[in-house]
């Protein structure tokens, strides 16, 4: 599938010298490169037009004019303000603008004349797609894909909340990635209020979403798979549960069953697939651990009995109570041994 | 089975407790045990007590891990907690549950981390993708 008109590496850097709407992205363009938005998409009028007019499809053909004496390939015009550009189409209908300049009738600068007499000169091959540029381009439509993906997954997984709101639980498929490839897992959302013979503190309530491995060739992707269905229904990392089975996962949560009911009941379909939070609380623990966990990027276990990647400004965060507490003891228990 | 529960515990029940494994001694067993479960509680540990041949009912068992009785089911039918049959009932020995409990720590130190490298894992996932895999 074909995406509107992209811009090569080398037109970027080398043709795109001014009229950047914004000038941080042509700075990108050297410095981080793999930060930058889809090329179709950059800031640029000539990139703007490009993709407008060369969108993917096949309709636009009316407005194909070829650049006159350049034949092996056939290069397109294209025309916006000052600028002026050439675009070529691969073999699979992937057209990419390759080169493009500023309008300047009878001198020898202006962009068709320095083009043509480049290409007849030193052959088309100096401003056809690179390796790099067909990299780019895998890469943004893999980016598409994932990202497409997720937002249906956020979007079965919030309706999956609704009717477990209704009707207690409530089952969905994982998709896989590709049309056709096997569902990863089979999600099954569980609503339990625990009534007060169970639960002596009283109203406990815990929703548990199980997943049934049904895909064990994709396990990253089915792993990524679950941590959007936990952010769609709850956001805070730090309130999940986790219990590893033969079968997959099992994530719960504890709460009240009024606030259960408010969780459920405000899934949001429209919401970002994947946001979740790393908890608002700093706890305590061990120093020696904490060094290496920042190091490393692994977990730490708080005083608290909580599990978390220390990767906040925890001097900026209350400090977690049940932490606080355990820490204050031990203490006070440290000076009465002397 | 008892669980309990750190945070629920006074100082001054902690400061009694360790009264009584002044007077007994931790020369002895019991003594030893009792400043064990007076040091985990003050360091923030939720502490279980269980006979060693005691059998827990499922509603016991999912009480001392918080978690209902459907999640329970869901961990013994999956294999990961042994029980036996008592008629159509089920129990489960507490050193079993202690184990598991103790697995499920594990657990959580890799969610917190999945969590965390959510980013990075989904640029892995982007870059096999564009790499046709």
């Amino acid at each position: 599938m074909p995406q509107p008109a992209r811009p090569t590496l080398r037109c970027l850097r080398q043709d795109l010298s001014e009229d950047w709407d914004d000038a941080r992205q042509r700075a990108a363009l050297d410095d981080e490169p793999a930060a930058l938005p889809p090329f179709h998409k950059l800031a640029h009028p000539v990139v703007r037009h490009a993709a407008s007019v060369y969108d993917g499809t096949a309709d636009t053909d009316a407005q194909r004019e070829g650049i006159t004496g350049l034949t092996n390939p056939m290069w397109l015009k294209l025309k916006t303000g000052r600028w002026r550009g050439a675009v070529w189409e691969d073999d699979a209908g992937q057209p990419w603008l390759c080169a493009a300049g500023l309008r300047r009738e009878y001198e020898s600068s202006d962009f068709y004349a320095r083009f043509m007499s480049d290409v007849l000169s030193g052959g088309p091959e100096q401003f056809l797609p690179t390796p790099a540029d067909r990299h780019r381009l895998r890469l943004e439509q893999a980016e598409a894909a994932l990202a497409a993906w997720e937002q249906r997954l956020h979007q079965d997984a919030c309706d999956a909340l609704s009717a477990a709101h209704e009707a207690g639980s409530a089952t969905f498929a994982v998709p896989g990635l590709r049309d056709g490839s096997p569902g990863l897992s089979t999600a099954d959302v569980t609503v339990v209020v625990l009534d007060e013979d169970d639960d002596p503190d009283g109203g406990v309530a815990e929703l548990v979403v199980a997943f049934a491995r049904t895909d064990w060739a994709h396990l990253d992707l089915a792993e990524h798979a679950d941590l959007i269905v936990l952010a769609a229904v709850h956001p805070d990392e730090q309130s999940w549960d986790v219990s590893s089975l033969a079968t997959g996962p099992i994530y719960s949560l504890v709460m009240s069953p009024a606030e259960l009911a408010a969780l459920l009941a405000a899934a949001d379909r429209h919401g970002t697939p994947g946001a979740t939070s790393p908890g608002a609380t700093a706890h305590y623990a061990h120093r020696g651990h904490l060094t290496a966990s920042s190091v490393n990027g692994t977990s730490v276990r708080g005083l608290c009995g909580k599990w978390f990647v220390p990767r906040q400004d925890h001097d900026s965060m209350p400090k977690c109570d049940r932490c606080d507490a355990v820490m204050r003891t031990m203490k006070e228990a440290e000076a009465a041994r002397g | 089975m008892e669980t309990v529960a750190a945070v629920k515990v006074e100082r001054s029940e902690l400061d009694r407790l360790d009264a009584a494994v002044a007077e007994i001694g931790t020369q002895s067993q019991l003594g030893a045990a009792l400043s064990m479960l007076a040091e985990n509680v003050r360091n923030g540990s939720d502490v279980l007590l269980a006979g060693k041949e005691e059998h827990l009912t499922p509603a016991a068992a999912a009480r001392s891990l918080g978690m209902s009785r459907t999640h329970l089911y869901k961990v013994m039918d999956a294999g990961e907690l042994p029980f036996v049959r008592v008629g159509r009932d089920r129990r489960v020995a507490a050193s079993d549950l202690i184990a598991f409990s103790h697995g499920r720590e594990h657990d959580r130190a890799r969610l917190a981390e999945r969590f965390a490298h959510v980013a990075p894992n989904r640029a892995s996932l982007v870059n096999a993708l564009a790499d046709g895999e």
